[in-house]
């Protein structure tokens, strides 16, 4: 996560006090006048090779939250500059899809597929055990900040059915009781 | 030396080389197949110097021929991963893990015996250790997957060796456009995508259009939950999917070509990016394909997580930057779709068909199948049966034979139904087990082929709550668009949820089919048209599980929790025993009945106090408590 190291110094606040700005991560909500240059360069670098009319848009948006794991505000407004369209139209794009987020999101993303093949041999008990273990509801993150669990659509692994797929990695057929497990494979990663 | 393993009668080997397969597809890497293949390789690389490799290949021996490590797309029988195969002997290794690497290179390889506990059981406890001998491949027609599982996908020149890239050379040199669209047509090619329209058709549509500019896009936006044939198919064989694309490009008269395909596939997509940089370094993209003059460029659009956007209209606006919601056809894409040209889109699966029936013609592809539904088929098979995976079969087999080419039910459960056609398709029943499976059959039940996703169900499952499940699904994933779809699914979904709670309501059943037709009736694309059918199939082969819910509190199935939910402790009417006396009526002190003099009444569980005077009063015992 390199780019959040260049982060932490660019949030501009009015007392800006950059060095002591710890969190590392730029609010969602900060616009393009919150944020450094630098900062707004990166993001522009990084639509430069898509942005070529409103076509670019997703391909745009997919590289911002690819780097920052999620699309703050500011980055919409280049996007919006750099494929020569509105905000409200990238923002109408962004807000359709479910692959992109307006919040900070964990470090790690634990998604439960809840596919039918994953449905029907117990999703939903794997899902609240996970909960429940993590303290935390679906879509939201946990309190140190290390895992947000998500629902998704069948990830096209049925044959491993139930499946959670962590990061990129995915895990399964698993169990119920056993699915909190998962999780401490990248607890002890941090640790 | 060993000689017990012998050579195939049919030896396929791309290179001459004995080749030990390891499936790398999504399936078998999450089982640690990744590992397994390095610490494979690693061991047969050392073994390459050596002179005791006991394993025979016809007349010569192994030293003279060489042995290697390939990586492979899916084989298809994910739930035994890792899979190892050995060629050209077809030797198959299951589950295999790294601990069995040593066994495998000391016993197999340096010795030819094979190890009976890593082959595979049969139902009957049976090891059978080629894949010629597992009714599971045996009774496949792997056409579309011919390559799958057997070449290794980074490799161009293997697919070279399996014909490839012959009928593009042969399209573009020695047939013209309208030749190449009539022999697809002739081949009676339908696509596989869900909608079953007639490929060579829509390429004669796209060809009649007169246009500078014209598209070919292949649909990889695989959403319905349930199916992975073209996310194998781009993992397994992405030169298929590319080789399909160019010739489909120079039938319609298209010079540019995109794959959509979904996000949450990554290493189809590293495939697909892989693949076309070769093609275009060999010269099947790019211009003057194969010096025939004909140009065609090849790009990748990554979808967003959107299901409706594999609904062509919708796909195409995604592509051009906006939210993916379905326009009105006509017109249709042929005349007017990307950027407002003409635009063909076919499922990948369509794609990895036409350069076989390039190749070997309409008539070879017309052996299988059915009359109007020409060719095989790839099906997703899941759920509760022993060989969960992927499979590819002539179009027309029974319900029943799909089932035994997965290997049956697991363990000793017993059929119940089958989800055919994801969020779009229908339940089936015990009596269509021995219905042929085609186009048309599966509509006139009320569900769809869609793209080939079958989820098998044991006694264990609740046919409401699989209802539910489906509607969850499309309610989420409704662009919005139409009031009818966008408010008529959440409608549904509330019944449907009451009922799986034990809340449900006489009239309710009533109430989902008016829903459902109106929906269907009233919605723009495809999934608001069809996102009634799980609700209405159920209703039509299982309504006595919904009545169950509803009058008796009870789930059948024992999946749903009823016991009356937040109305617990209120009282319910047996509507089959109701007369319409009106006692209990009369006798309620707070006004929660209602009913007509002679017909059914109800008991309004919001207001009843459970006071239970309405017991008291009737006079033949139909009201109970809930639980």
């Amino acid at each position: 996560m390199a780019s959040l190291d260049s982060i932490k110094q660019s949030v501009r606040g009015s007392d800006t006090d950059v060095d002591g700005d710890d969190s590392g991560i730029i609010p969602a909500d900060a616009g393009i006048d919150d944020v450094c240059d630098e900062e707004v360069e990166t993001v522009r670098s990084l639509v430069a090779p898509h942005a070529d009319g409103e076509g670019g848009i997703i391909p745009s948006l997919q590289a911002v939250q690819n780097e920052y794991g999620y699309l703050p505000r500011f980055s919409m407004q280049v996007i919006a500059e750099e494929c020569d369209t509105t905000i409200a139209r990238v923002f109408g794009t962004a807000s359709f899809y479910s692959q992109f987020y307006f919040e900070p999101r964990g470090e790690h993303s634990v998604k439960v597929c809840t596919g039918t093949a994953c449905h029907v041999k117990g999703a939903d008990d794997i899902s609240e055990n996970l909960q429940e273990e993590l303290d935390v509801e679906t879509g939201e993150v946990t309190d140190d900040g290390q895992f947000t669990i998500e629902h998704v659509r069948c990830v096209g692994a049925c044959g491993l059915a139930p499946v959670v797929v962590v990061d990129d990695d995915v895990h399964g057929p698993i169990e119920a009781e056993n699915a909190p497990e998962i999780i401490d494979e990248y607890t002890d990663e941090e640790a | 030396m060993s000689q017990s393993i012998q050579r195939p009668s049919d030896p396929d080997t791309v290179d001459g080389n004995v080749r030990v397969v390891v499936c790398q597809g999504t399936g078998c890497v999450s089982s640690g197949s990744d590992e397994v293949y390095d610490a494979l390789a690693e061991e047969i690389s050392a073994l390459e110097s050596s002179d005791d490799v006991a394993l025979s290949y016809g007349d010569g021996n192994l030293e003279e021929l060489g042995i290697e490590t390939k990586a492979s797309g899916c084989h298809g029988f994910c739930e035994l991963g890792p899979l190892v195969r050995i060629d050209p002997m077809h030797v198959l290794y299951t589950q295999v893990g790294v601990e069995d690497v040593e066994d495998i290179v000391e016993r197999t390889i340096k010795s030819g015996e094979i190890i009976d506990e890593l082959c595979f059981e049969d139902a009957e406890g049976n090891r059978q250790s080629r894949t010629d001998d597992i009714s599971f491949y045996t009774e496949q027609n792997r056409l579309a997957l011919g390559n799958c599982g057997d070449i290794d996908p980074e490799s161009v020149e293997e697919y070279r060796l399996r014909d490839g890239y012959d009928a593009l050379e042969t399209a573009l040199s020695e047939m013209d456009p309208k030749e190449v669209y009539e022999e697809v047509e002739d081949a009676g090619l339908r696509g596989r995508g869900g909608g079953g329209f007639p490929t060579g058709t829509k390429w004669k549509f796209a060809n009649d259009a007169d246009s500078e500019e014209k598209y070919v896009i292949a649909n990889c936006d695989e959403g319905d939950p349930g199916a992975f044939m073209d996310r194998c198919l781009v993992e397994g064989d992405p030169h298929r999917v590319i080789e399909g694309m160019v010739i489909a490009g120079y039938a319609t008269g298209a010079n540019q070509g995109y794959i959509y395909i979904r996000a949450e596939y990554p290493l189809a997509i590293e495939r697909i990016e892989q693949a076309i940089d070769t093609a275009y370094e060999e010269g099947y993209l790019g211009e003057d394909i194969l010096g025939t003059g004909f140009d065609f460029d090849f790009g990748i659009e990554q979808g967003a997580g959107a299901f409706v956007c594999g609904e062509e209209t919708a796909l195409m606006a995604s592509i051009e930057g906006q939210a993916g919601r379905p326009t009105p056809r006509p017109p249709y894409p042929a005349q007017s779709g990307l950027n407002d040209q003409p635009t063909t889109i076919n499922n990948v699966e369509t794609l990895s068909n036409v350069p076989l029936i390039i190749d070997n013609g309409a008539e070879w592809f017309r052996q299988y199948g059915t009359e109007d539904s020409a060719g095989t088929k790839t099906f997703a098979v899941s759920g509760d049966v022993s060989a969960t995976g992927l499979m590819e079969i002539p179009m027309g087999l029974t319900l029943e034979e799909i089932i035994e080419v997965a290997g049956g039910m697991e363990g000793d459960s017993e059929f119940k139904a089958v989800q055919i056609g994801g969020p779009s398709g229908g339940c089936l029943a015990e009596k269509h087990l021995d219905m042929p499976v085609t186009f048309d059959s599966l509509q006139e039940e009320g569900a769809m082929l869609g793209s080939g996703g079958l989820v098998v169900m044991d006694d264990e499952t609740c046919m409401v709550d699989v209802a539910r499940f489906f509607l969850d699904f499309t309610q989420d994933e409704s662009c919005g668009k139409c009031p009818t779809c966008r408010i008529g699914t959440k409608k549904m979904l509330d019944i449907l949820e009451r009922i799986t709670n034990g809340e449900g309501k006489p009239g309710d059943i009533e109430r989902l089919r008016d829903l459902g037709d109106t929906i269907t009736e009233g919605s723009l694309c495809g999934l608001g048209k069809t996102a009634p059918n799980p609700v209405l199939s159920t209703l039509e082969h299982f309504e006595e599980e919904y009545e169950a819910h509803i009058y008796d509190d009870e789930c059948p199935a024992g999946e749903c929790e009823l016991g009356g939910g937040s109305h617990a402790g209120t009282y319910k009417i047996a509507a089959a025993e109701c007369v319409g006396c009106q006692q209990c009526l009369n006798a309620c002190p707070v006004d929660a009945i209602d009913g007509e003099q002679g017909e059914t009444h109800e008991i309004d569980p919001e207001t009843c106090i459970g006071c239970g005077q309405c017991v008291e009063a009737c006079p033949i015992d139909a009201i109970s408590q809930r639980a």
